[in-house]
């Protein structure tokens, strides 16, 4: 079965969850759009680096088309023809099979090869090698250019192109310097803001428009990644590296984009969605506080007064202070929550008269019994004595003065039974109750009493008390109850009024009998006991051998001076009127009194 | 499990800037540093760049920069001659290298905070002179590069004294610059005839690959001995030829015969697409040495120190390292043909 949670609860946690969610779209949204944001300016720049190599691709077409007049050319005119038809090759040289220059046609100052060098252990060797395996499968005539390869002559980045002589025995070898690339490197750059870098296919950086920027290598796999490649951490600034396409010159060209713009638009972004979130938030918070302040607050303030109500406290007292300030403020603003606190204060006020009510009416109706009671005793013995008299009178005389106080006596004595008869029929509202709460309260009406004659006082087997902590439930009034007990706990009180103050002890105690033949399902009893003088007619002896005296049977008087004796007849009639009795005997620990009333538990199945 | 997380560490590697305007810079040493960082995700390393100028006379500013920016911990891969100028400032304990590729004896015996996985000239020359010892012939050709001369002129005298120790060879010796090599320039002295050329360069420069080549037309079956700093694909990829001619020392066994430093070259061109030089086995030892350290807690240059100096040998996936009082090492010389 699903608990039951507040209706606060519930819709706190209903707004937390549209908040988690309203959080994360916003912030899923953010990055997604930061995203977008920098792969739109990524792609700028990598439109860069792919401008660059097509720039050098259309340069290596032309040099193609030299290298083609050259070989056209017969040996003997080539050197002196280099210089003027091969002006974009630095370095032309004629190579024997193993790779060694046999001819230098052209060859850049301060060259660091010469005739004879050999180029077999170069990477120049390897493309050599690769464009002879690859012959059949090109066009002929077409050559490819190298990838990008560290010169021997000159350890600066160059592209070589081969062709087989036309004597078909040696091959021509140019050397493009790709040091013109590196003014446009330069020159690009400074229009574009970003450096330029020519890097090879290994990731070595071979030329840079930024000959000052100590970047040695670039990782190509990740600078070729379509979204976000690593970044690049060179002294204070921070570059993502964006790689062109692949091209024949086996390396890339690679712009360095400053991370910074990104990064800003990342952090603007995140400011942004930061500032919404603070927001809601914020907006979630206000929302509650009200809502709780002003519904539901007081309507938990309604539900505990509700409950007061059921159970008969007494409402705006304690610590509901606050509450019920708040459910007044609400009903202040509110329209609904001032017709309900308006209806409730009025049907509260309804069941505190009627309560008031019934108080009076079962006083009044107890006093009048009472009285009866104690006008009866001396009329029985009135009549008893003018029956005598007008048997022993002569006739006429008195006789019939006797007589007419004879029939005038048992008139009185009539109503009087009328009286009591009455009394036994006094509407009580008969219900499922507690006896402990009962005792409960009439502990706490009569609290100010003890306290006034310092009464020592013990309770037991109530709840949070010693003994048995357990409920006792029976049927009735718990108006009328709480009134005989508090009767007999304040006849208690007053019983050791006179004694000495470390003699002033007074106990409540609740008991319970078993079930019986005579009461199925037990009985609950509830034990007043004091430390006064006793009740009269109670001896010691009596009192502690047996469970006491049966006080339905026996004339009620009082050992108070300027008592009336009517407590106990007020109790024993209320108990009476539940089923019950009365037992009174000497508390054989505290010397005085104890009086117990008996009441049939209620059958459990009973509401 | 939980992984514990350690408080990062900054350590800045040595990249070396373009000798050659326009020419590539090797990335070797950040590419293996990276590398490591890759294969080890709970390493506390957090690297940073240390720039080598072209210039040695720029070293201390390189170092400087460095400093400046609050690192404590470097793999350097300065030459001798960046070096050297800058050694007072390792004198105290703000900042802790080690360092991979200087091996002048000028560093060697001090009590400071610069540390060296690579034994020094001296033992290195003496293992390259008796191997020139073991060849045959008489006539040995010396071309010392200047450029790295505090590299150059000690490790010269070494490998003089050690040769001529043993063997009478008729010896000539000549200067050049690797960076501004010219083989006109260098013609009259290698078309002579030799039994021996002896390339005593500071660095990795490629023009060593040339000048073999050049020496080779003329002496066709004389063998070529390089230093270590030779050991780079770029040199051998200028060599034509004459690579099967070339010797090279190097205090790292052959990739053949030793799986851990076959495995490592393989896994770096695999990764990056180019054979790393050889000083990358360096800063790869140098790399796990740190690390191991900064596990253990370890944050200060000092604390660090004491660490790699006390608790010998330090165990790398490249082989055991044991550092002298003075934070040298020793070693034994390989010779690879290429």
């Amino acid at each position: 079965m699903r608990r039951p949670i507040s209706f606060w609860r519930y819709c706190l946690s209903q707004d937390l969850m549209a908040l988690a969610v309203a959080l994360g779209v916003l912030s899923s949204a953010s990055w997604l759009a930061a995203r977008e944001l920098n792969r739109r300016y990524l792609n700028l720049h990598r439109a860069d680096a792919e401008r660059v190599q097509f720039h050098l691709h259309e340069h290596i077409g032309d040099a193609m088309d030299q290298f083609h007049s050259l070989r056209d050319l017969p040996p003997e005119e080539r050197s002196q023809a280099a210089n003027l038809v091969t002006q974009d090759f630095s370095d032309l040289y004629r190579l024997d099979q193993q790779m060694k220059i046999l001819h230098i046609y052209k060859s850049k100052p301060g060259s660091r090869v010469f005739q004879g060098f050999s180029f077999s252990a170069s990477p120049v060797a390897r493309f050599i090698r690769d464009q002879s395996r690859h012959r059949e499968a090109r066009k002929p005539g077409s050559l490819d250019p190298s990838p990008v390869i560290r010169a021997a002559e000159d350890e600066i980045a160059s592209i070589y192109l081969v062709l087989k002589d036309n004597n078909r025995s040696s091959l021509l070898l140019g050397r493009l310097n790709l040091s013109f690339v590196q003014n446009f490197l330069r020159r690009f750059a400074a229009i574009s803001g970003s450096p330029l870098l020519l890097v090879s296919n290994d990731g070595l950086v071979m030329l840079s428009s930024h000959p000052d920027l100590p970047i040695a290598s670039i990782d190509l796999n990740r600078a070729r990644s379509p979204h976000f490649p690593g970044l690049l951490e060179v002294g204070n600034e921070r570059w993502l590296p964006l790689a062109g396409q692949q091209y024949e010159l086996g390396g890339a060209f690679v712009t360095l984009v400053p991370a910074r713009p990104m990064e800003q638009q990342r952090q603007v972004m995140a400011m942004a969605a930061l500032a919404v979130s603070l927001l809601l938030v914020a907006i979630f918070i206000l929302k509650n506080r009200t809502l709780h302040a002003n519904l539901f607050n007081p309507v938990s303030t309604f539900a505990e007064q509700l409950r007061q109500v059921e159970s008969g406290e007494a409402t705006g007292t304690g610590h509901n202070t606050s509450q019920q300030r708040s459910l007044a403020q609400a009903a202040d603003r509110f329209l609904e929550i001032n017709l309900i606190q308006e209806r409730f204060t009025a049907m509260v006020a309804a069941i505190q008269l009627r309560e008031k009510e019934l108080r009076q009416s079962l006083r009044a109706s107890l006093a009048a019994a009472a009285v009866g009671h104690e006008i009866k005793q001396p009329l029985s013995t009135i009549r008893l004595l003018c029956q005598q008299a007008t048997r022993s009178a002569p006739a006429g005389g008195l006789r019939p003065l006797l007589s007419q106080l004879d029939s005038e006596s048992s008139r009185v004595a009539r109503t009087v039974e009328s009286m009591r008869m009455l009394l036994s029929n006094v509407k009580s509202n008969q219900e499922p109750l507690d006896l402990t709460n009962a005792a409960s309260h009439a502990i706490t009406f009569t609290h100010h009493q003890r306290r006034s004659i310092g009464v020592v006082f013990e309770a037991e087997g109530l709840h949070g008390r010693p003994l048995d902590a357990s409920p006792l439930p029976v049927v009735g009034d718990p108006v009328q109850l709480q009134i005989a007990i508090a009767n007999l706990l304040r006849n208690g009180a007053e019983a050791v009024a006179a004694m000495a103050p470390e003699r002033r002890l007074l106990r409540l105690r609740l008991k319970r009998q078993p079930p019986s033949a005579d009461h199925p399902h037990g009985l609950a009893g509830l034990e007043v006991a004091d430390s006064g003088p006793g009740l009269p007619g109670l001896d010691e002896t009596e009192g502690l051998t047996h469970a006491g005296r049966d006080l339905g049977r026996q004339p009620l008087r009082t050992t108070k001076a300027g008592g009336s004796g009517l407590g106990l007849f007020v109790v024993r009639t209320t108990v009476e009127q539940h089923g019950g009795w009365l037992q009174a005997s000497r508390s054989a620990d505290l010397g005085g009194a104890a009086v117990s009333l008996w009441l049939p538990l209620r059958p459990p199945h009973e509401a | 499990m939980v992984r514990q997380r350690l408080q990062p560490v900054r350590v800045a590697v040595g990249v070396d800037r373009p000798i050659v305007y326009g020419a590539a810079v090797d990335p070797t040493d950040l590419n293996t540093a990276q590398h490591f960082l890759e294969q080890n995700r709970t390493s506390p390393i957090r690297l940073e760049t240390m720039f080598n100028q072209a210039d040695p006379g720029e070293g201390r500013n390189d170092l400087q920069a460095v400093r400046s920016k609050g690192i404590r911990f470097l793999i350097n891969t300065q030459t001798s001659s960046h070096l050297v100028p800058t050694l007072d400032l390792y004198d105290d304990a703000q900042v802790l290298a080690i360092n991979v590729s200087a091996t002048s004896t000028k560093l060697s015996n001090r009590d400071d905070y610069l540390l060296r996985i690579i034994p020094d000239l001296a033992q290195e020359q003496r293992a390259i002179a008796s191997r020139i010892n073991q060849m045959e012939g008489s006539r040995l050709l010396v071309m010392r590069d200047t450029r790295n001369h505090h590299y150059t002129e000690p490790a010269l005298e070494e490998f003089l004294k050690a040769l001529q120790a043993q063997r009478s060879w008729q010896i000539t010796v000549k200067a050049f610059r690797a960076d501004r090599f010219d083989p006109r320039e260098e013609q009259g002295v290698v078309n002579q005839l030799y039994d021996v050329l002896y390339i005593l360069g500071g660095d990795f420069l490629p023009t060593m690959g040339n000048l073999a080549q050049q020496f080779h037309l003329a002496n066709p079956s004389a063998p070529i001995l390089l230093t270590p700093w030779a050991h780079s694909p770029a040199v051998l990829a200028n060599a034509g030829e004459a690579r099967r001619q070339i010797l090279i020392a190097s205090p790292y066994p052959d990739r053949r015969s030793n799986a851990a430093v076959d495995s490592f070259l393989n896994n770096h061109q695999q990764r990056f697409g180019y054979l790393p030089y050889a000083m990358g086995l360096g800063t790869r030892q140098a790399i796990e040495l740190l690390d191991q350290a900064f596990r253990q807690g370890l944050r200060t240059p000092a604390a660090v120190k004491r660490h790699l100096l006390q608790n010998q040998p330090h165990q790398t996936s490249l082989g055991a390292i044991r550092f002298t009082a003075s934070g040298d090492v020793e070693g034994t010389y390989h010779f690879h043909r290429p």
